[in-house]
């Protein structure tokens, strides 16, 4: 590339890809392949030795899978990436590096409720330990720390939407107990918010939202910041002490500024094993390439929905960011100037029933249960997601009877708010 | 979705949702891939009826499939047509309309400034199966002079291949209408974002899919559209359309199916008789694709129209195509006719002659030197020795093609990149 710094909008098309050597082909080959041929037995020896770097079998490595992770870390400001089947698959494989068992970290309150989940419960059986903080005040976060908390995590946008997360005052708190910060950056993407400019130490993404932005694939990635010197912290034995696996090797010393994201390919993806399909990297790569295209447009979007509804006879109340006099407005412009997102919540005046006739009535938005698609989507988590919950539950959630979550689409405009107006009206 | 009504809908909201649906069996929200050659009938007397067109449905992956034919209503709904067929290739949407229109002996007129290999299979059809072809400077005047009592159809570009320029569609339109011809459109370097033939009077539109309608450069494929809008029906001089099939049980298509009887007889002829059908997995990429292709196109446009002004006040060049430059004789016509944008190909022809541009397709480093066009990725390519190699001197020189011209396809990325990629590469 010819610009010593390219830009935002070149990086989304072409970091971590080039013609291919073999071919010439300009557009990423899908290596649809389980495995890679040696070229001799001390090549074979070398690569499973981590003496050196090259493919040896899909569930560790591929390269198509490696050009999505160059291009991510690039986009993130980076310094290498693991990508995986899922999300939820990410984050399970950086707590695998960083938590032993007793093992405590500090999650915000307000997170996506698939990861509330994994913490409260998977996490259990390995005795990692779960203590949760309110990201609206960031002493929380403080005063929760003990000897045994090895990371904090946050969502720098936080689901179902319409908060943002004063991400620098968190990771002040990290960096002065020296823990890592972890950020889910998923909702903003890093055309909204580049979390390592911030203080983040790792950062991870559900692919399957904005990123690959179609709603077509599964995946998750990791992306290590360079940023926590893990060199001699006994903390973190997966990357500071030498590792049996690989004839005694330390990591952190090793690979310096991009050991986490080896630990978690080498360590947890190798024997944990939720490895991406190099197809699902394929068309996630190729949604990546219209990434700042498509988040301005969600983002202006959400802002002219929310701002009709904001008026609307039958809404109570909007949570949305880019809305001045929003409690988050000030961090949004802090923190996302070009937009807040493109999922916030409602609140209906007409409570539960209302939520259910919404839903109902939507015809251009579709009732499920994913975000980031470049559909409109819908859903009544009071009716659905959080249905098992009693009302004071669902309320403490924030999945109140009257809520429903919008992710807004790249629909034309009017075209969103004809389908909210005539489902509101009916 | 099917209650409320898709003819309202906005460019952008048939983008993403003409077409599919979710999946009644599975809820799927995301069109499936339908990777299957064989679908299974209900009973005997089921598979004799789609055999004989007596009901819809799906036999066989060669004819007709559930993923093309989500990505064939979406293309119908953005073109403003009837219906549409996928194929495997812009190729063979060219020849699957020809051979639909024309039998030997009959003649069809054909712009002469038109993407080369378009111009190859014309001339192979006439040599190899004697479909005659009479070329026209793409102006109404040009054409309608050659206009003969066995032309079936009139061929030409919206925007031409490679300079950009825009043809006087309705103009065009007017003589065909005049003639009662069908006016054929290759749509492919506008799209339906920039420009909809249908609307402008052409009664066929066609599309390289592989280029902008994929996006990424990631697959190959052509789509055919029908407008709807001329009438077959009893018209002898297109007897594989408006004469009885004996094969159907004396099938008369422009009866059954007054509103699509070209993509009828298209299909029939073209996917289950010839048989370039498109890959289920290739129409989901290149649905995919259509849902960002508004957002694309208006910054593949922006960021063209930049380049061009910065590359025409640059010394190095000698001459640029695109008709966004207030100096280009096409400028007034191209934003008469397409005033959303006019896509990113165009041509530079540097002073330096070949030599210069030989030096350039060097030193450009974000640029890939290809021969595709229409990807987020910025593209550059070398018209004489590749693409045009085979055309006479005279031929290049009505391009407008020489040893020193460049076609450029420009892509997504930050124009101060793509600026910066070309001012080091002219200075090297």
């Amino acid at each position: 590339m010819s610009a010593k710094h390219p830009g935002f909008s070149t990086l989304a098309i072409h970091a971590g890809a080039s013609p291919d050597a073999a071919t010439g082909a300009r557009a990423t080959p899908i290596y649809q392949t389980s495995s890679f041929v040696f070229d001799d037995v001390d090549h074979a020896a070398s690569l499973f030795g981590l003496q050196a770097f090259g493919n040896i079998y899909t569930r560790i490595g591929n390269p198509t899978n490696a050009v999505l992770e160059e291009r991510v870390a690039a986009l993130e400001g980076g310094t290498a990436a693991l990508a995986v089947a899922s999300g939820h698959a990410a984050e399970f494989l950086t707590f695998h590096c960083l938590m032993q068992p007793g093992d405590e970290f500090i999650a915000a309150k307000k997170l996506y409720g698939g990861s509330i989940n994994q913490f409260n419960n998977a996490y259990k059986n390995f005795g990692w330990n779960v203590v949760w903080a309110d990201s609206d005040d960031p002493s929380t976060f403080e005063a929760a720390l003990t000897e045994r908390t090895k990371a904090i995590f946050i969502e720098s946008i936080a689901n179902p939407g319409g908060v943002i997360v004063d991400i620098e005052a968190i990771a002040k708190i990290a960096k002065k107990a020296n823990i890592p910060l972890i950020v889910d950056n998923t909702m903003a993407t890093p055309y909204l918010i580049k979390p390592f400019e911030f203080g983040a130490d790792i950062v991870i993404h559900s692919l399957t939202k904005f990123l690959g932005g179609h709603g077509n694939s599964i995946g998750g990635i990791l992306v290590d910041g360079g940023s926590f010197n893990w060199v001699g912290d006994k903390r973190y034995p997966m990357l500071s002490a030498p590792r049996p696996e690989y004839n005694g090797m330390v990591l952190g010393e090793t690979f310096g500024n991009f050991a986490f994201a080896i630990a978690a390919r080498v360590l947890s993806l190798r024997d944990l094993g939720p490895a991406l399909s190099p197809f699902n990297a394929f068309l996630l790569l190729t949604g990546i390439e219209t990434l700042p295209l498509r988040m301005q447009r969600h983002c202006d979007n959400a802002l002219t929905v929310a701002t009709h509804l904001s008026t609307h006879a039958a809404i109570d109340w909007v949570n949305y960011p880019g809305l001045p006099g929003d409690r988050y407005h000030n961090l949004a412009k802090r923190y996302s100037p070009k937009g807040s997102g493109a999922v916030f919540t409602i609140g209906l005046k007409g409570g539960y029933q209302a939520g259910v006739k919404l839903v109902t009535n939507l015809k251009l938005f579709s009732h499920l249960a994913n975000i980031g698609d470049t559909r409109s989507l819908v859903i009544h988590p009071a009716s659905t997601t959080h249905k098992q919950l009693t009302d004071a539950q669902r309320s403490a959630a924030g999945a109140g009877s009257e809520v429903v979550r919008l992710s807004i689409g790249i629909e034309d405009a009017a075209d969103i708010i004809a389908d909210l107006d005539q489902a509101l009206a009916a | 979705m099917s209650n409320i009504d898709p003819a309202s809908w906005g460019l952008n909201t048939l983008a993403v949702h003409a077409g599919a649906s979710p999946c009644p069996a599975t809820g799927a929200r995301i069109t499936p891939i339908y990777q299957t050659n064989g679908f299974v009938f209900d009973d005997l007397d089921h598979g004799a009826d789609i055999f004989n067109l007596k009901r819809a449905g799906f036999s066989y992956s060669r004819g007709a499939n559930p993923t093309t034919a989500a990505l064939e209503r979406r293309i119908a709904a953005l073109e403003g047509g009837t219906g549409a067929i996928a194929v495997a290739s812009g190729q063979s949407a060219l020849l699957l309309i020809v051979s639909t229109l024309c039998a030997t002996g009959d003649r069809y007129v054909s712009a002469n400034r038109i993407f080369g290999g378009s111009l190859s299979l014309s001339k192979r059809l006439e040599s190899r199966f004697g479909i005659g072809v009479d070329w026209a400077a793409p102006t109404a005047a040009d054409i309608e002079a050659v206009i003969g009592p066995k032309t079936r159809g009139i061929f030409i570009e919206s925007v031409i291949n490679p300079t950009g320029e825009v043809v006087d569609l309705p103009g065009i339109a007017a003589v065909a209408k005049k003639h009662n011809i069908p006016l054929v459109v290759d749509n492919t370097l506008a799209t339906p974002a920039l420009l909809r033939p249908i609307e402008h009077g052409a009664d066929i539109v066609w599309h390289s899919a592989s280029k902008f309608l994929a996006g990424s450069g990631q697959a190959i494929g052509g789509l055919i559209v029908d407008g709807g809008s001329f009438n077959f029906a009893g018209d002898g001089r297109f007897d594989l359309i408006s004469g009885p099939w004996a094969e159907y049980d004396n099938l008369v298509i422009p009866d059954a199916y007054p509103k699509t009887a070209f993509m009828t007889a298209c299909r029939l002829i073209g996917l289950r008789e010839f048989g370039p059908g498109m890959a289920a997995t290739t129409a989901f990429l290149i649905l995919m694709g259509c849902e960002t292709l508004p957002l694309r196109m208006r910054k593949h446009c922006e960021n063209a129209e930049a380049l061009a002004a910065h590359l025409a006040a640059h010394p190095a060049i000698d001459a640029v195509s695109l008709p966004s430059l207030p100096t280009s004789p096409n400028h007034n016509l191209a934003r008469a006719v397409c005033p959303d944008g006019l896509g990113s190909i165009f041509v530079v022809t540097l002073r330096g002659g070949e030599p210069g541009a030989r030096s350039a397709l060097k030193q450009l480093k974000l640029f890939s030197h290809l021969v595709n066009i229409g990807e987020t990725k910025s593209l550059v390519s070398h018209p004489a020795s590749t693409t045009h190699r085979t055309l006479t001197a005279d031929e290049r020189e009505a391009f407008g093609i020489s040893g020193g011209t460049l076609r450029i396809s420009v892509g997504l990325e930050d124009i101060a990149d793509l600026t910066a990629d070309w001012d080091q590469a002219l200075a090297a």
